[in-house]
């Protein structure tokens, strides 16, 4: 579901190499309506994310959006390329704010295929970086078909 | 030696158990707001055919789960920390099966470990929220760090 992921099926997954991209898209520019429509579909009502004059207060120069929003947008590079049956794990480190206007640059990659009989199990890489390579969020992802 | 800023007392404090039932609406609004496009994961009949119960939760839906308020359920209001000092430093889901809309979870929530880097200048808080089915099955486990910068 995202125009440069080649969707994943137990067997077509064997054929990966570690290092290979599987998806990529650019999520942004970030604006105050997405983070807004954020904070109301995950119930997180952080004024750091809402109120520019809270954000100041709290040492930022404006307004960030949410780690998880950023987490979530990077969950999309495995929903748009495997079942949500095989989508096992998925953790995130939040390196850098998200500012509004930010653009995520959002990748996934294979770090490890482990084949066990008929299971297949997955491991990729995912990041967001700025349009200069600067990491905002990092991330894993496991990806099983067990037999 | 600066004040602490984190104690490790606070490890094994846990939360009240809290249940949800997840609606089809609000798992289609959390991926609307992401821009998921993967039907599975907005359209009731479309995640049936495909063999699931109804719309499938976004892997991270369960963030807004346990919010309850602030992100951290309430956790910081009971460690007195003040959640304008509490920085989100890492997140992850272990999902055992796909979370659904008409699900009927219970949440438990508690600190696992505490720790200070930097020589107490940077704190952590560790958590973990489990959510168990009606049937005391394991469904999801959300492990949370958080920074408190001094």
């Amino acid at each position: 579901m995202i125009p440069s992921a080649q969707w994943l099926t137990a067997s077509s997954a064997r054929e990966l190499e570690a290092g290979q991209e599987i998806a990529t898209f650019t999520y942004g520019p970030v604006t105050m309506d997405m983070i807004k429509s954020y904070a109301t579909a995950s119930n997180d009502h952080n004024p750091i994310h809402l109120d520019s004059a809270e954000a100041r207060d709290a040492g930022l120069p404006d307004v960030i959006a949410h780690g998880m929003l950023s987490m979530g947008v990077l969950s999309r590079l495995v929903t748009g390329c495997a079942p949500a049956s095989a989508i096992r794990e998925i953790q995130a480190r939040f390196i850098s704010m998200v500012g509004i206007g930010a653009v995520l640059h959002c990748s996934a990659w294979v770090v490890a295929l482990t084949l066990d009989g008929d299971s297949t199990r997955l491991e990729v890489g995912l990041s967001a970086r700025d349009g200069k390579g600067k990491e905002f969020t990092t991330g894993a992802a496991k990806i099983w078909w067990v037999a | 030696m600066g004040l602490a800023v984190v104690d490790r007392a606070w490890i094994g404090l846990e939360l009240p158990e809290f249940e949800v039932v997840i609606t089809p609406e609000a798992l289609q609004d959390f991926a609307r707001t992401l821009g998921e496009t993967n039907p599975v994961y907005l359209d009731a009949d479309a995640a049936r055919e495909l063999g699931y119960r109804s719309i499938v939760a976004m892997p991270t839906y369960s963030i807004a789960l346990g919010t309850r308020g602030d992100f951290t359920g309430g956790l910081l209001e009971r460690l007195g920390v003040a959640l304008s000092r509490v920085l989100h430093g890492s997140q992850r889901f272990v999902l055992h099966r796909p979370i659904c809309g008409g699900d009927r979870l219970r949440g438990r929530k508690r600190v696992t470990d505490v720790y200070e880097k930097k020589g107490g200048a940077l704190g952590f808080v560790e958590t973990r929220l489990d959510y168990r089915s009606e049937t005391e099955e394991l469904v999801a486990e959300e492990l949370c760090t958080l920074v408190i910068p001094p």
